[in-house]
């Protein structure tokens, strides 16, 4: 008598999905556990470099509740219609919430400080590592480069920064790293971290397998 | 020769994993007013040193990318 196999969780079912591939676009995040080391000057520096060598258009997305790398582009956040509070939300497009050429073909998603509030509430959220990936992948067709400004911390808002499937950069760096450290594992959550302007990457499998599908979730975006 | 604390740790460490950095950005005080300006250093002073710096971590990168065989991007 064939014995039934108790269903699984949703959780270890959206495991087992595959993730889209996410190909054509090169994400960068200045990333660093301490205050005042650059991450912003990197980011925002980085940008405009960008925007002036690579092909295609370069967009900037602070997702640090300070807004440094908003106020340092020149954006006041206090007349800022839509952030990317509202885009993390679920009360905006990612797409509406752009601020066209700030600053030298620099396209600019602003940070907020309720950021740090989106951030507590993605706690609960199934799949919430994947909440801004999510959020930009409508973006992949616009934009070539995306440049990444992080909170000094490891929480949600800076993983959710690490998590972009197919970055080039990630990739290459995760080959030049010697093999007698870290596992093959890490390859698929890290990413290139501009900010510490080496070739190494993070070392932890943050979210490696977890893969909740974009689409499950529409209801959950509530933070 | 850094002098901030940090720098030296993460100098360190890099150098126990065998690797280096790919630039170094000097820390000038030009960074500082650059923030405080609200303008990037590479459009206020893109001669200077801090710019090239990041102009040619820029090169690099898009250079490595470039380099790398599409088949491994996917």
């Amino acid at each position: 008598m064939p014995s039934s196999s108790p269903p699984e969780h949703p959780r270890q079912q959206s495991k087992q999905r595959p993730r889209p591939q996410r190909l054509g676009i090169t994400t960068a995040s200045a990333q660093n556990q301490k205050g005042g080391v650059g991450k912003t000057t990197t980011a925002v520096n980085l940008a405009v470099c960008l925007s002036r060598q690579a092909a295609g258009r370069m967009l900037a997305v602070d997702c640090d509740p300070q807004a440094t790398m908003t106020r340092q582009l020149g954006i006041d956040v206090r007349t800022t219609a839509l952030t990317l509070v509202d885009v993390l939300a679920g009360r905006a497009a990612a797409a509406n919430a752009i601020l066209s050429d700030v600053v030298a073909g620099v396209d600019v998603i602003a940070g907020a400080r309720e950021l740090s509030g989106v951030e507590m509430a993605l706690v609960g959220e199934l799949g919430r590592e994947h909440f801004l990936s999510d959020a930009l992948e409508p973006l992949r067709d616009i934009y070539a480069t995306i440049v990444l400004d992080t909170p000094p911390n490891l929480g949600l808002l800076t993983v959710n920064a690490l998590i972009w499937p197919t970055s080039s950069w990630r990739r290459l760096a995760a080959r030049t790293r010697p093999r007698s450290r870290g596992s093959s594992s890490c390859e698929a959550p890290c990413r290139g971290s501009a900010g510490s302007a080496t070739s190494r990457q993070c070392p932890h499998p943050v979210g490696a397998d977890a893969g909740a599908q974009p689409g499950g979730r529409a209801g959950a975006r509530r933070p | 020769m850094p002098t901030r604390v940090l720098s030296q740790v993460v100098e360190q460490a890099l150098a126990d994993l065998d690797l280096s950095p790919v630039v170094k950005v000097p820390a000038r005080a030009a960074v500082g007013q650059a923030g405080a300006e609200h303008v990037p250093l590479t459009i206020s002073a893109p001669d200077g040193c801090v710019a090239m710096a990041y102009e040619q971590l820029v090169t690099r990168l898009t250079a490595a990318r470039q380099a790398e065989p599409e088949a491994a991007l996917t």
